[in-house]
């Protein structure tokens, strides 16, 4: 499922803005993502693209990035980001770990462009795990054997990394124990 | 790192009778601290006067910062604080941001030279209100930052660049909805651009006449520490007097500093500047007890643009 964020909330008069700014707004385009969010199956990747967006606030990336992030833990669905702004980036990196701080939990999220920090993963993702990810972003799918194969890991610490990666739904597995990007 | 600083060396600024404040400048935010220092003068009579003919310079800050002590009076005394002698050129800048509009004061000025809306216009964001309810307060933050998009390029002349742009929206978004978000009051942005000895800067200017940020923590019953190392709190730590966390202050100074800018925090009785140090990093100075000024006074500027 793809969502076009600057879609989200019909404008009345005129071209929409290309800044998402403020709470309150935050709020309203989270209501209208959730409606829309609620019919994604399970496991389904939600694909946010902000095409067209070019700031995004703190307050508003509160209310609605990290809401669906959450959400997304809970629904048992996937998120992923697409065509954001530099400045966007570096509000909801920061919003992010603020917030990892605060609930003393890790949160990550995978964003399609390559970002500043040379990965495509916005959060708390310590370095072997992010490898493992942009790993399986490159190759879609892979098992833990190969993964360990490839980098020289043991199968243990490969299938510890994996469980972090799965917990902050940054990849996927499926019933035969192949792993999956969610990019 | 942190430190006190002494910054202000005398008071410049003249009381020419009981009720007359006659300033010697409004050209930073320490002559503004002067006109604090002396706010309480203004209330002897109830023919308030400040006598602007040594001015030839006014920048946001003060001009700002003039509107909500003349607000404040008006609230309090119910008459107006009469400006006087006005150079026309002052008269032409005050009118050319706004500032007269806003009907706070009453004008004696010399006749002012209009100053055209056009070319000279495209290079500021005129001091504009932001209301302390959060609709209100959202179309005005919406608006201000349409403006400020359409002339981003004449402010930052040739240091312009979408990331510059959106970075300073980010910080004019954020500090504007501190306004309604906490301050119980409204408030006022404005932003220009000017030259000084060192060289063009961009100026911005967000405040208001609220509780303050210590009385915005104290209400929600929080404790976050007090006074002036609040401040820096704020500018350091993702802390919110609302929420179990926030970014907005935190974030703004984040970006403040990636920009080599340099800002100024004030509220209520307490100040912390912040800036960059080539040896030391981001340095904060702060600073308690100051004569009291109702509210919270954000400035921030940025060097570097070319006329």
């Amino acid at each position: 499922m793809t969502i076009f964020v600057k879609d989200l909330i019909s404008k009345k008069s005129g071209k929409a803005s290309s800044d998402l700014l403020t709470r309150p707004v935050g709020k309203k385009y989270y209501q209208s993502a959730e409606k829309k969010i609620s019919s994604a199956m399970k496991g389904e990747v939600v694909i946010l693209d902000f095409s067209d967006i070019k700031v995004i606030d703190p307050s508003f990336a509160d209310e609605f990035v990290i809401n669906i992030v959450k959400l997304s833990h809970s629904k048992d669905f996937y998120v992923r980001l697409r065509n954001l702004t530099k400045s966007a980036q570096s509000n909801i990196s920061a919003i992010i770990d603020s917030y990892t701080d605060f609930a003393k939990k890790d949160y990550a999220v995978a964003v399609e462009d390559l970002l500043d920090n040379g990965t495509h993963f916005l959060g708390n993702i310590g370095l072997q795990e992010k490898e493992i990810a942009e790993f399986l972003r490159i190759n879609k799918t892979a098992s833990t054997k190969a993964i360990s194969d490839n980098f020289s890991f043991t199968e243990s610490k490969t299938a510890n990394c994996l469980k972090t990666l799965e917990k902050l739904r940054i990849v996927r597995t499926d019933e035969t124990g192949k792993y999956f990007s969610v990019l | 790192m942190s430190s006190n600083y002494e910054f202000l060396p005398t008071i410049k600024h003249k009381i020419m009778q009981s009720d007359t404040i006659s300033p010697d400048t409004l050209n930073d935010v320490y002559s503004f601290e002067n006109i604090i220092s002396l706010e309480q003068t203004l209330y002897a009579s109830g023919n308030a006067k400040i006598d602007l003919s040594k001015i030839k310079f006014i920048n946001p800050y003060c001009a700002v910062n003039l509107l909500l002590l003349g607000k404040n009076y008006l609230k309090k005394t119910g008459s107006k604080i009469s400006l006087i002698n006005l150079t026309p050129d002052i008269s032409s800048y005050l009118e050319r941001m706004d500032f007269i509009k806003k009907n706070i004061f009453s004008i004696e000025s010399s006749e002012s030279k209009k100053l055209s809306r056009s070319g000279m216009s495209k290079s500021i964001i005129e001091i504009t209100d932001i209301p302390g309810k959060e609709r209100e307060s959202v179309k005005a933050i919406t608006n201000v930052v349409a403006l400020f998009r359409k002339r981003a390029e004449f402010i930052f002349k040739s240091s312009f660049s979408e990331n510059n742009t959106d970075n300073f929206i980010t910080v004019i978004s954020e500090m504007c909805q501190n306004i309604f978000e906490h301050s119980l009051d409204s408030g006022y942005v404005a932003l220009q651009t000017y030259k000084t000895a060192k060289g063009p800067v961009v100026h911005l200017v967000v405040a208001d006449s609220g509780i303050g940020i210590e009385g915005s923590f104290v209400r929600m019953n929080k404790n976050c520490g007090k006074g002036s190392d609040l401040l820096v709190k704020a500018l350091t730590t993702p802390i919110s007097s609302k929420r179990e966390f926030g970014y907005g202050l935190c974030r703004v100074n984040k970006i403040v500093e990636q920009m080599n800018g340099n800002l100024y925090l004030r509220s209520n009785s307490d100040s912390v500047a912040a800036m960059n140090s080539p040896k030391n990093g981001r340095m904060f100075f702060s600073k308690s007890n100051l004569p009291f000024f109702q509210g919270t006074q954000i400035s921030f500027f940025i060097m570097g643009t070319n006329s």
